[in-house]
Parts: C-alpha cells; sequence; structure tokens
C-alpha cells in the first residue's frame, strides 16, 4: 500500500484503530508484498505504532497458516 | 450474543483470552466432536470460562504442515480466573497428535468479536469502502456457480450408489436445450440444502 499523496496520517490512525486482528485476513495481506513479505513502514506508510500492530498480526496469521510465509 | 455481553459485564475484571486450534482435517465427525470436547475440558480446568466459540470447519493451510494440506479451526473466546494454569494447558495441547497448531492470545481490552462471515467480507476500518465497491459484482458471481451445478449432482448422485454408467449416458444425450429448462424450475435454496446434505456427508471425501 502506498503512501496516500494528500493525507499525511497513516490511515489505522484515521480510523483511530486499538487493535489489528490477526484473523482478518483481509485487512492483513495488503500489507504483504507478492512474495507474502511484511512491506515495510517508508512503503507502507503506517505510523510506527500500527506497523508494529500490522506486523504481530501478520506473523501470527503466518503460524496458523492462514497466511504464507513465501510465496 | 447477549448472554456474552452480560457475561462480559459480570466478568469485568477477568482477562479475556482467545484460543484458536487447527485440528486434523481428517479425523471423522465424532473424533472431532471428541478432541473438541477435550479442548473445552482443559479450558476450564484451566479456570477458563468459555463466552463463544466459532467454528471455522475445515480449511486449506496456507502451507503444509506435518504432511497435512488441511485443517479443521476452531477458536474458542474465554474469560480466565487464574492466567497460572495456562501452561498446563498449552502443554497438553502440544502433545495432542490431533491438534496441528494452537494459538493462545490475550484479547485487548474492547476488543469485539468478529465471526467468520464478517471476517471474509469486511477489511479493516477505511478499506471496508474500497471493498464495499467491489463487492456487488462479486456478489452475483456465487449464483451462476450454483446454477451449474444441478447438472452435476444429477451426474454425480448416482455415482455414489455406483450407478455412473447410465447417467453419464443419459446426460448429453439429450438436447442442451433441456438441461436449462430444469435450471429454471428448481429453486436455489432447494439447490443450496441438497449441495449441503451431500457435502456433510461425513462418508465422501472430496479431495482436490
Amino acid at each position: 500500500m502506498a503512501r496516500n499523496k494528500y493525507s499525511k496520517q497513516c490511515e489505522f490512525c484515521d480510523s483511530d484503530a486499538q487493535y489489528v486482528d490477526y484473523k482478518n485476513i483481509k485487512a492483513i495481506m495488503p500489507f504483504t508484498t507478492k512474495y507474502a513479505k511484511i512491506v515495510p513502514k517508508y512503503y507502507s506508510g503506517l505510523c510506527l505504532r500500527h506497523q508494529k500492530m500490522i506486523a504481530r498480526a501478520i506473523k501470527r496469521a503466518r503460524f496458523m497458516a492462514l497466511i504464507p510465509f513465501v510465496k | 450474543m447477549s448472554s456474552a455481553d452480560v457475561q462480559n459485564v459480570q466478568n469485568e475484571e477477568l482477562e479475556k483470552y482467545e484460543l484458536m486450534v487447527i485440528l486434523m482435517a481428517d479425523l471423522s465427525q465424532d473424533d472431532t466432536e471428541k478432541e473438541l470436547q477435550k479442548i473445552k475440558k482443559l479450558i476450564s480446568d484451566a479456570t477458563g470460562e468459555i463466552y463463544h466459540e466459532d467454528i471455522w470447519d475445515v480449511r486449506d493451510l496456507a502451507y503444509i504442515i506435518n504432511k497435512q494440506d488441511k485443517g479443521y479451526y476452531v477458536i474458542y473466546y474465554f474469560t480466565l480466573a487464574e492466567s497460572k494454569h495456562l501452561v498446563e494447558m498449552e502443554r497438553e495441547l502440544t502433545i495432542n497428535n490431533t491438534v496441528i497448531r494452537h494459538l493462545l492470545v490475550k484479547s485487548p481490552k474492547n476488543y469485539k468479536m468478529k465471526k467468520l462471515a464478517d471476517l471474509e467480507f469486511s477489511t479493516g476500518d477505511r478499506r471496508t469502502h474500497r471493498v464495499d465497491k467491489d463487492a456487488p459484482p462479486a456478489s452475483p458471481a456465487p449464483k451462476p456457480r450454483t446454477e451449474r451445478t444441478p447438472a452435476h449432482i444429477p451426474a454425480h448422485a448416482p455415482a455414489v450408489h455406483a450407478a455412473p454408467a447410465p447417467a453419464k449416458v443419459a446426460a448429453p444425450a439429450p438436447a442442451p436445450v433441456a438441461p436449462k429448462e430444469i435450471k429454471k424450475t428448481m429453486d436455489i435454496s432447494d439447490l443450496d440444502s441438497q449441495l449441503e446434505s451431500l457435502l456433510d456427508d461425513p462418508d465422501i471425501n472430496i479431495k482436490l
């Protein structure tokens, strides 16, 4: 997910997200590359707090075989 | 949900946890039921009180674990009085051979449960708008699939009862107009129930 040119805030801050659920695969998938790697913060445009939430959710989903480790 | 809300109010100080378990997909229904009962007992033994359980049923694993490419997913949401018993519970789960994986997570405060249906079709917060635009073309798509199935059901249903040859010969013989008329007369809701009853049969093993 590329950063939106016009909004300086991260998109999870806009919605004031307190938690990213590892079961919500569709919310997580945009933050993985086509090789299923985690998109770095400077591409995802997330703030550090939400980047960490996303990363944790991705790692949990990977462990439970909801999303692949590598493609 | 209302009973869960009531409990949440009662046990406001108690920590909430969720336990996701992947069981072997090729167990029989009785065996999975037994395993689920075992897991429930583990939770109650660890002073936990289940307030919701979510069964995702058999899903494809994203990668192969223990030579399995499918798993039976269950999630238990529970409140816990004493956390010290969790170690024993996790130990039991790791020992159990029918449990492929398990994940115990402490739910954050104000956590709102989402059922599988919500998870499959909703995405995180702001993105819902984008998905909603995509959804209308996506939702009519499954319907043609269900309409196509009647052509397959008569062909496969007799095959289960070991009479495949006559059905297969008969199917191509009538003109292509005839099956279309049948499709119109049949109710989609009937088809769904028929399909489900076929799929729910534990004796049938459908492998891709």
